[in-house]
Parts: C-alpha cells; sequence; structure tokens
C-alpha cells in the first residue's frame, strides 16, 4: 500500500520535472549541443589537426568524452538548481511538503529528472560529435555508469545550491565560478600530466579530473588515472552528496521556517 | 476512535525571539467543522502550517488521525488536503497538470488522477479552463484552483487557511456550500477566518487564538452569545468578538 502511494508520487515529481525541462527544450537542451559543436569544429578539426596525438588519441578524440561530460553534468546541475529554487520562490514546493512524501523520495525525483536531462544533452552531443571522431566505445558499460553518477552527483550539489539560493543570481554564481572552471580546469581539453609542475600534481584535488579521466578511459581505454579512481571515488563522493541532500530537505534547512 | 487532529503542547519562535505559538493544545474530532479565529499575527497560519509540514515543529506533538507526520508521513498526511492562504502553484504549468500532479503526490495512479483531476475541476466551476495556464485567472479563480488541488484526492480532513479571504459575495457563498457538502459528507474540515458570520453560521466549534495562545474553544453560541448578530453595535458579533479578545465574557441573552 505505501509502496504503490510512493512509487504514484515519486512518478508524478519525475514526470512533473521532465516535462518542465523539455517545455523549454531550446533553452534547457540546445546550448549544450551548440557549445560541444563549436569546440568540436574549431578545437577538434580546426586546431586539432596541428595537434597530433593528445593523451594517445587524435585531439578530436581525445576532446570528445569531457565536451559530452560537460554536458550531462551542467545540465544535471542547472536542471535540479533551477527547478528546486523555482520552486521554493513560487513556493509550489509546498505541494510536496503538505503531500506524504518523504524527504529522500523528494530529492529522488529532483534527482531522477536532472540525471535524465543530463544524459539526454550528452547523449545529444555524443550524436553529433561521433562523426567528427573515430572513436570506437571501448568499455560501454563503464561509460554509462560513469556519466550516469555524474549527472547524479552534480543533481545533488545542484539541488544544495537550489536549497541555499535566494536569488536567480545564486543559482549561476556556483556554475559560473566554480563547476566550470574545475571542468576546463580538470582535464577536459589537455592530459594533466603535460602541466608543468606544481600544477599537475594540483590538478589531483580536483575531483572533475577522475570523473572526466575515468569517463574518457571508458571511451578511448586512454587515460591518466584509469576509471578505477573514478568508480572508487564517484560513487563514495555522489553518497555523502546525496545524503547532504536528503539532510537538508528531511531538516527543511531554508524551505521550512 | 482517534481525533482527526490531535495538538498537544505546541510551541514556535521565529528568529528574532518572534513567538509565534505558546503551548497550544487542540483536538478536532472526525467529521467536525472547526473554526480557528484571531487577529493578524494570533498564529493561525503558524498552527496549520505545523499541521502540515509548512512549519518546523519546535516544541510539542501533531498527530493526524493518531499518526506523527513526522515520522509517518503517508499515513498521516495522504488524507489531509490544505487550502493555503496564498497561491503556490507553479504558474507555468496547465490547471489539469497542477492537479493531476498533486493527485499524484498523495499517491494517484495516473488514471485516477485524471478522472479525480475533471471530476474537481467541474465541481469548482473551472473545467473549461483545465488546459489553460493559470496566468488569467481572477483572484477568485485561483482560490477556487487551490480548493481543487486540495480536494483531488479527496482528503478525510480539509484544512483552509482564510479561504474565503478577498471573494466577493458569490464566490463566498459558493465556497461555503461546498464546504457544507464536504463536512456533511464526512469530511472533517478545519478553516481558518476573519470573517465572524463564517465562523457563526458554518462552524461548530471555534478555536480562539491570542497572542500565540489558545485562549477558547467552544461553540458559536458560546463564544458570541445564542443572539449575536452581524454588524457593529455593541451586540454585534464584531462588539463581542473584541470583548473575547479583551477577556469579557459573552454577555447573557436578554442584557443590554
Amino acid at each position: 500500500m505505501n509502496a504503490t502511494i510512493l512509487w504514484n508520487a515519486y512518478q508524478g515529481l519525475v514526470i512533473k520535472q521532465v516535462r518542465r525541462f523539455l517545455r523549454s527544450w531550446i533553452q534547457n537542451l540546445l546550448p549544450s549541443v551548440v557549445t560541444a559543436t563549436l569546440f568540436m569544429v574549431i578545437f577538434g578539426q580546426f586546431v586539432g589537426r596541428d595537434l597530433g596525438q593528445v593523451g594517445g588519441a587524435s585531439y578530436a578524440d581525445y576532446l570528445m568524452p569531457g565536451l559530452v561530460l560537460f554536458a550531462v553534468v551542467t545540465n544535471a546541475y542547472n536542471n535540479t538548481t533551477l527547478s528546486f529554487f523555482g520552486a521554493r520562490l513560487q513556493r509550489h514546493i509546498e505541494e510536496m511538503l503538505v503531500a506524504p512524501m518523504p524527504a529522500w523520495l523528494i530529492v529522488a525525483g529532483f534527482a531522477t529528472a536532472a540525471v535524465l536531462r543530463g544524459l539526454m544533452a550528452g547523449a545529444l552531443v555524443l550524436l553529433i560529435a561521433l562523426p567528427m571522431t573515430s572513436l570506437q566505445v571501448a568499455h560501454p558499460g563503464a561509460a554509462l555508469l560513469v556519466a550516469v553518477l555524474s549527472a547524479l552527483l552534480f543533481s545533488f550539489a545542484g539541488l544544495i545550491n537550489g536549497i541555499f539560493a535566494r536569488s536567480f543570481d545564486d543559482t549561476s554564481v556556483i556554475a559560473t565560478f566554480l563547476l566550470t572552471p574545475l571542468i576546463y580546469l580538470g582535464g577536459v581539453f589537455y592530459p594533466i600530466d603535460r602541466l608543468p609542475a606544481p600544477w599537475d600534481t594540483a590538478s589531483l584535488a580536483n575531483p572533475m579530473v577522475y570523473i572526466v579521466d575515468g569517463f574518457r578511459y571508458s571511451l578511448l581505454d586512454e587515460g591518466t588515472t584509469g576509471d578505477g579512481w573514478t568508480l572508487l571515488v564517484l560513487p563514495v563522493v555522489t553518497v555523502l552528496t546525496g545524503l547532504l541532500a536528503w539532510w537538508l530537505v528531511a531538516k527543511g534547512i531554508r524551505i521550512k521556517p | 476512535m482517534t481525533a482527526a487532529i490531535d495538538l498537544r503542547g505546541l510551541r514556535k519562535t521565529y528568529k528574532g525571539g518572534q513567538a509565534a505559538l505558546d503551548g497550544v493544545d487542540l483536538s478536532v474530532e472526525r467529521g467536525a467543522f472547526q473554526g480557528l479565529l484571531g487577529p493578524n499575527g494570533a498564529g493561525k497560519s503558524t498552527l496549520i502550517g505545523l499541521m502540515t509540514g509548512l512549519v518546523r515543529i519546535e516544541t510539542g506533538s501533531v498527530r493526524l488521525f493518531g499518526h506523527d507526520p513526522e515520522r509517518n508521513p503517508v499515513a498521516a498526511r495522504r488524507r489531509v488536503g490544505l487550502v493555503p492562504q496564498e497561491v503556490n502553484f507553479n504558474s507555468f504549468e496547465p490547471i489539469n497538470e497542477i492537479i493531476a500532479t498533486q493527485g499524484r503526490y498523495y499517491g494517484l495512479s495516473r488514471r485516477a488522477a485524471r478522472q479525480r483531476t475533471q471530476a474537481v475541476l467541474e465541481r469548482v466551476g473551472l473545467a473549461e479552463r483545465a488546459a489553460r495556464k493559470p496566468w488569467g485567472l481572477s483572484g477568485g479563480m485561483k482560490r477556487r484552483l487551490m480548493m481543487a488541488r486540495a480536494l483531488v484526492h479527496e482528503p478525510g480532513l480539509l484544512i483552509l487557511d482564510e479561504p474565503t479571504a478577498g471573494l466577493d459575495v458569490e464566490a463566498r457563498r459558493d465556497t461555503w456550500a461546498l464546504l457544507r457538502e464536504l463536512n456533511a459528507g464526512g469530511t472533517t474540515v478545519l478553516m481558518s477566518s476573519h470573517y465572524l458570520e463564517e465562523m457563526r453560521d458554518l462552524c461548530q466549534q471555534v478555536a480562539v487564538l491570542k497572542d500565540g495562545r489558545l485562549i477558547a474553544n467552544d461553540t458559536p453560541a458560546q463564544l458570541f452569545g445564542a443572539d449575536a448578530g452581524s454588524g457593529t453595535g455593541d451586540q454585534g458579533l464584531e462588539a463581542r468578538f473584541l470583548r473575547l479578545l479583551e477577556g469579557g465574557e459573552p454577555e447573557e441573552e436578554g442584557e443590554p
């Protein structure tokens, strides 16, 4: 009985959130595809031809996994940040708070929709970028696992941002000033072992390095750290971030007076 | 049989030390029509927020149909519907999606949510606008939409925070008729309002809050006097209500 009620509530929330981002798909899904296409054409094709092999692959092949993951994580992050903040701002989060929905179910519903948006954006980038590469997916299962876990991690992080945001400016501050630099400096465009000391060592403190590298390894079978680190670190960080998001919602921090 | 609502020792202090509630006990039997009355800032909305999960419980306990909503939200909340004081739906969603999604949140299947959405929208007179977004709705229509949303899962307990505030006479009377019909069908109703006539004519019992304390909980006849009419004169409801807030008793029938 309870399981049916909870399942229906979860479905309702996920469908509502998916409808929300599909209603404005031009605004929500297209920018990642356009950005990734421009990067692939300019850097992968025009500039990359002169670079030769990078990280054991052509530059276009090297670039593509990072761009796919960039689309996955930014879409997942932005989805929960904006939808949760919007629900707080318009107060329709109260529709969930009065209903028989435990905090974990609210977090799970928002995260599921965000993961779906992240994977959709990533799949679109992959579809457009693949013809510009000679890439064969080396480990598809690992690639999917890293993509899903990364999307989940960033959906939780976005939810936390959405909980604490006081204005629309606050919803973009973390994405612009923390997330994007971490991704750009996390080995999307270059192998970190090419950096001079101490930046090569300092880069190892950037969690995006492991995520990007693990995803690249699962696609190219080439990487600096190997996907072992990714599959070790990513689930732990994802669970911890998810627990923090759940705790904040359960306690009603910045949600209930 | 357990009460529909059982509140014990509820206290709530907001940031800055403002005490909104100070040890409120209240029990509402199943099938009752309970009023909640008090001046602005008395703690009515806070009390409703604590009952419905919108405000964090600080001290005291809330039981809905015998269940603790913190520990067992499914059992406690699935039979409760809320019509809030302020608009709190997503203006970018079509009306029928707002209602159906709320039904899903309460555990209805997709088909049941669709059927109930149609039924409640017809009941509140918004069926023709079902597929539209609520941008163009008047204040009264927005209230009807929130009423429909609260009823989609056929709650056994309906809680309304000033549901008729700002409504014209006709809309207010429609709301009264709907509430009477629901209560006659067995739904427990708890309603806050500033309209004393509403309290007198609809409620079987009226709880009066002042400065976060429950200062009375009695039948309208006991609170306002059996002969209390409307108006602003000495015998009017307003005068009797003000005397009640000042700590005076309602005057006996026949006294000047």
